[in-house]
């Protein structure tokens, strides 16, 4: 007797910011952001029965198609460049929203590649594993480029104070050696 | 204060975390609303489920499944209607057998024709 695939959209609003997290860190905050994860729920819905949870978690599974869905725009639209919210703004937001804005920004100056690597890590909070199936990598080479992102993150922190002043001083305070 | 490479890192694994870009409200309850209402058929199935079991147990408190079912079909499989049995049967099961040679016995028994 065959057993029942789960509903992968059973807890929507667990998804959802797993979701738009990962597609902000590739792409930027805001409306983008929003249709991109909405397309990626609309799809998620339109193909639920051929998800398989022997191949992945629904989390992966939708990340997946944020994916394919970022792609294919930027293949529409090449303008793939983040959008990073205006800092000069970010004077106005309370302290948690400037450090959001503040590692967007920092996350947007990365490579293609390392954005990825860092969106479906510390966006969509994927496992090094989740993250070698849909990239194809093994989870060590996985790791391993994870710690090189992060390091040119912290190179970024330590070189362009001028371009990200609110960048967690104590990051910079810590890279310093303070 | 030094701070080991290990530490630095950390510090941004967490910043990176705690600074998750987060969705609006309006749009989350947008795209759960809709998830949600494509999802009506499998909460209609469970509803349905739900009010089977407690339909169930409802019975099972008035005298039991069995006792509701006679009240609906007007039959109760676990206490069959009393049909009346000569006491010769319900002693023996069947009816008296025909003996040949019995005195009375008109019938030929097998093999015991009369020729």
């Amino acid at each position: 007797m065959g057993r029942r695939t789960p509903d992968p959209l059973a807890h929507p609003e667990r998804l959802t910011q797993s979701v738009y997290a990962y597609v902000a860190y590739r792409i930027g905050a805001g409306p983008d952001a929003e249709d991109v994860t909405s397309e990626a729920f609309a799809r998620a819905l339109r193909y639920r029965k051929s998800y398989d949870a022997s191949k992945g978690t629904p989390v992966a599974w939708l990340t997946g198609i944020a994916r394919r869905v970022i792609a294919e725009r930027a293949a529409e639209d090449r303008r793939t460049v983040a959008e990073v919210p205006e800092m000069q703004a970010a004077g106005a937001l309370e302290d948690e929203s400037v450090e959001r804005v503040t590692m967007q920004a920092l996350v947007a100056t990365l490579a293609e590649r390392d954005r990825e690597l860092v969106a479906l890590r510390y966006g969509a909070d994927l496992t090094a594993a989740q993250i070698g199936e849909i990239l194809d990598l093994s989870p060590n080479a996985v790791e391993v480029a994870l710690h090189r992102a992060l390091r040119r993150l912290r190179d970024e922190i330590d070189t362009a104070p001028s371009e990200a002043p609110q960048a967690r001083p104590s990051l910079r305070a810590s890279a310093d050696g303070v | 204060m030094e701070f080991s490479n290990h530490d630095e890192l950390g510090q941004i694994e967490a910043a990176l975390r705690s600074g998750r870009p987060r969705l609006g409200g309006d749009v989350e309850s947008a795209i759960c609303g809709r998830v949600g209402a494509r999802s009506g058929g499998g909460r209609r199935a469970s509803f349905a489920v739900v009010l089977t079991v407690g339909s169930l147990i409802g019975m099972s408190a008035f005298g039991g499944v069995g006792y509701a079912n006679f009240g609906f079909f007007g039959f109760n499989p676990f206490h069959p209607p009393h049909i009346y049995k000569p006491p010769f049967k319900d002693q023996y099961g069947k009816g008296p057998k025909h003996h040949p040679g019995c005195p009375g016995n008109n019938k030929p028994g097998k093999g015991h024709g009369y020729h």
